[in-house]
């Protein structure tokens, strides 16, 4: 049903070990590529987007080919060769129910490790496209500009307040935690700024902890947007460079509250 | 009895703690043995009844001690065996992670029979210091002798060559987290594989091309039809101390061999010529 080869599987491992927040994944070949989804409780989901042009050979010949994997036991595997970056990984998946297969080589040392993980059917899947909700304001910036105004923040918070606005100061995050208040803004006219959209000024509060589960992609992004809808949810797109190729990690986290 | 020795070599000293360090992670206490020409490490299963050997570990002297005394317990038994502490030992011996001078090791009698470490640290700033540690021995009487003898296996269904150790400790290590058992198998042709086998996941890692010493063909019993197919031995061990030993030591240029026993167990042979020579046994694990 779906086959592909990779020869580049450290940063995908990198990836999938970024968005594990969840012991189980649902992964969902499809024609343009294969997406990996992590979600928690409905307060944040995490996929990461592998567009068949990273792959060496992709092949599919359904399109509703979905299942679950323990994806704890997936990135580990990714990495079973240590450090060592000369592997290749094929992997594939027969039929539904039918475990995943990874042959992975290790071409110097004539390696090969060859493997089964067990797969879950799913039946209920609900797919409400949640970029199309992110539509109001948005910001696209240098990844390690996010990385830094995130490990700016007091970090014992809980909670973080995102507040778009379309004059000054544009764009801005705040807690309130035990020890005080921390606040960091970015102008939109920052050299790291690519895009500032805002019509209309928001305000949400978000679990600092979920928040924070972007820093360890932000590592290996390039770019990130984030953005913001009516309902308050927070949508963050990562661009991954990857040799010539892209990768994509996007996270959707709830807003607490809105506020007035 | 009297036991007197000295390392001055850096490489030494490094080595001989990377020794004690893995034997402590394997076992709570050990048996030192020391003879004219070498010393002994071993250590058995805690459990009473016969004594299985877990580690027998031989580090020969002329590569360790600049001086080496030692008067045993009588003239035609020159030997001593002292059962210790393995914690407290690594403990003492992480010292010699800071500038170490000269590393001395003596039997004395405290109020105790006890091992002393005598460590003489570099002058830095200050002048130079002595660090002296005790660590409390029992001493072995000669009647027990017996039960630490070198263990002598000759019936191995399969003896293979290791592949390079770095590249199975990195795997291992992985399957540790999945697993807590390993299996390993051989075939006459070769190949050792490496695998694990859980509700979630069966992952194997094959490596070809290796040496086979020797190969016994048509003795195995109790083993599936798969395998009297494929023609190889296997045999399930607990990971965590299969792993222990390669983990904590620099044996990435030791000359390894893997012996199985059908079903019942794994010899791992490691010999770093000159330096050391290590056995480790482990045992099937029953589910």
């Amino acid at each position: 049903m779906f086959s592909g080869e990779l020869s580049e599987v450290k940063m995908v491992h990198n990836v999938l070990k970024s968005i594990a927040i969840k012991e189980f994944a649902v992964l969902r070949p499809m024609k343009e590529g294969l997406k990996i989804t992590v979600d928690e409780m409905r307060c944040i989901e995490a996929s990461a987007y592998l567009p068949c042009n990273i792959f060496s050979a992709y092949a599919i010949d359904n399109e509703d080919i979905i299942f679950k994997v323990n994806l704890k036991i997936l990135t580990e595997i990714l990495n079973i060769f240590g450090e060592d970056d000369h592997t290749s990984l094929k992997l594939s998946y027969k039929s539904a129910g039918s475990p995943l297969f990874l042959i992975m080589n290790h071409e110097e040392e004539n390696i090969t490790v060859d493997c089964e993980i067990r797969t879950v059917n799913i039946d209920d899947f609900e797919n409400p496209s949640l970029a199309e909700e992110c539509n109001m304001n948005k910001i696209v910036m240098n990844a390690n500009i996010f990385g830094e105004l995130l490990n700016r923040l007091d970090s014992p918070a809980e909670e973080v307040q995102i507040t778009f606005s379309p004059s000054h100061p544009y764009f801005k995050l705040k807690t309130t935690g035990l020890v005080g208040e921390s606040e960091v803004c970015i102008n939109k006219n920052s050299d790291s700024v690519t895009m500032y959209q805002c019509n209309e000024k928001t305000k949400s509060i978000y679990t600092f902890s979920n928040i924070r589960h972007v820093i360890k992609v932000l590592h290996h992004a390039d770019k990130v947007a984030i953005s913001t809808g009516e309902s308050g949810l927070l949508g963050l797109q990562l661009v991954i460079n990857c040799d010539d190729n892209q990768m994509y990690v996007e996270f959707y986290i709830t807003s607490q509250y809105q506020t007035d | 009895m009297q036991f007197r020795a000295l390392i001055v070599d850096n490489a030494a000293m490094k080595d001989f703690l990377n020794v004690v360090l893995s034997l402590s992670k394997f076992s709570k206490t050990c048996v030192l043995r020391l003879t004219s020409t070498k010393i002994y490490f071993i250590v058995s299963e805690e459990e009473n009844g016969p004594r299985q050997p877990l580690v027998w570990c031989e580090l020969p002297i002329n590569y360790y001690f600049r001086e080496y005394n030692i008067v045993g317990v009588s003239s035609s038994y020159n030997e001593i065996y002292l059962e210790l502490s393995t914690v407290l030992l690594a403990r003492s011996c992480t010292v010699i992670k800071q500038d170490i001078i000269s590393f001395k090791i003596k039997l004395t009698h405290k109020e105790t029979p006890c091992l002393t470490l005598e460590m003489e640290m570099a002058a830095g700033d200050i002048a130079t210091r002595q660090c002296v540690h005790d660590i409390p021995v029992e001493v072995i009487s000669r009647k027990y002798w017996e039960s630490y003898e070198e263990p002598h296996f000759t019936d191995f269904h399969v003896s293979i060559q290791m592949p390079n150790l770095k590249s199975v400790r990195n795997i291992v290590e992985r399957m540790k987290s999945m697993s807590h058992t390993l299996t390993v198998s051989a075939n006459k042709d070769g190949k050792l594989n490496l695998s694990i086998n859980t509700s979630t996941v069966k992952l194997a890692a094959h490596f070809p091309n290796l040496n086979v010493n020797s190969f016994v063909e048509g003795n195995v019993t109790n083993c599936s039809n798969e395998e009297i197919k494929s023609n190889s031995v296997s045999s399930t061990i607990d990971i965590k101390k299969f792993i222990m030993f390669l983990s904590g030591m620099q044996l990435n240029n030791c000359q390894a061999v893997c012996n199985i026993v059908q079903g019942k167990m794994v010899k791992l042979y490691m010999e770093q010529p000159g330096a050391l020579l290590l056995q480790i046994f482990l045992t099937e694990m029953t589910i």
